[in-house]
């Protein structure tokens, strides 16, 4: 079975996060910066949902190709990111009602890929 | 559940990677699988069992608290 960096779609996932990360702040800059009055930033705003999308393709397909272990510790990973995310969103709009200050709705997605890359590590060391 | 994976490689010369090339799964499934970490599907269990030219029983077995 191939390695992970010779996986097509690894490599597809990889560079689908690059250009959201590239593409979050430059579209973020020109909205507010050169675009503020025009309504061009709801689009501009937009444009780094592309790249999630394209991740979301390229992790199906990494599913897929991967072994009944290595679907399972996917499983379990996504899981818990998914409860993670779950309770620091709920968590973080609680205190958010008593002052805290308001977090962009946009950072949920990058946190939940985050933590989903940690938690795999750590779920992958129960099975060594 | 217990298995013979690494006597039955070891009579082979075959490595980790050899074995999970000829399963078609990778090295890490094989690796755990050997140190009981994790129970192979029944499909996976057939094959390895195929592989190995021998019967599933000869290769996995309950362990003793199950």
């Amino acid at each position: 079975m191939k390695s992970f960096l010779q996986n097509r779609n690894a490599i597809g996932f990889i560079l689908s996060m690059v250009a959201y990360s590239v593409l979050l702040w430059t579209c973020l800059l020109l909205a507010e910066q050169q675009f503020a009055e025009s309504p061009v930033r709801y689009g501009l705003v937009l444009i780094p949902v592309l790249p999630l999308v394209a991740a979301l393709y390229f992790i199906i397909g990494i599913t897929r190709t991967e072994d009944e272990l290595k679907r399972r510790i996917n499983v379990e990973a996504l899981t818990l990111s998914y409860l993670l995310t779950m309770f620091a969103t709920f968590s973080l709009g609680m205190l958010e009602t008593v002052g805290l200050p308001h977090l962009p709705l946009f950072m949920i997605a990058p946190f939940m890929i985050g933590s989903w890359g940690i938690i795999t590590g750590i779920v992958t060391k129960r099975y060594q | 559940m217990k298995n013979r994976l690494k006597v039955l490689r070891a009579e082979r010369d075959w490595s980790q990677a050899d074995l999970a090339e000829r399963l078609g799964v990778s090295r890490q499934t094989v690796n755990a699988i050997e140190r009981d970490k994790y129970d192979p599907s029944l499909p996976l269990a057939f094959k390895i069992a195929y592989v190995f030219e021998t019967t599933i029983e000869d290769v996995f077995h309950p362990s003793v608290e199950e």
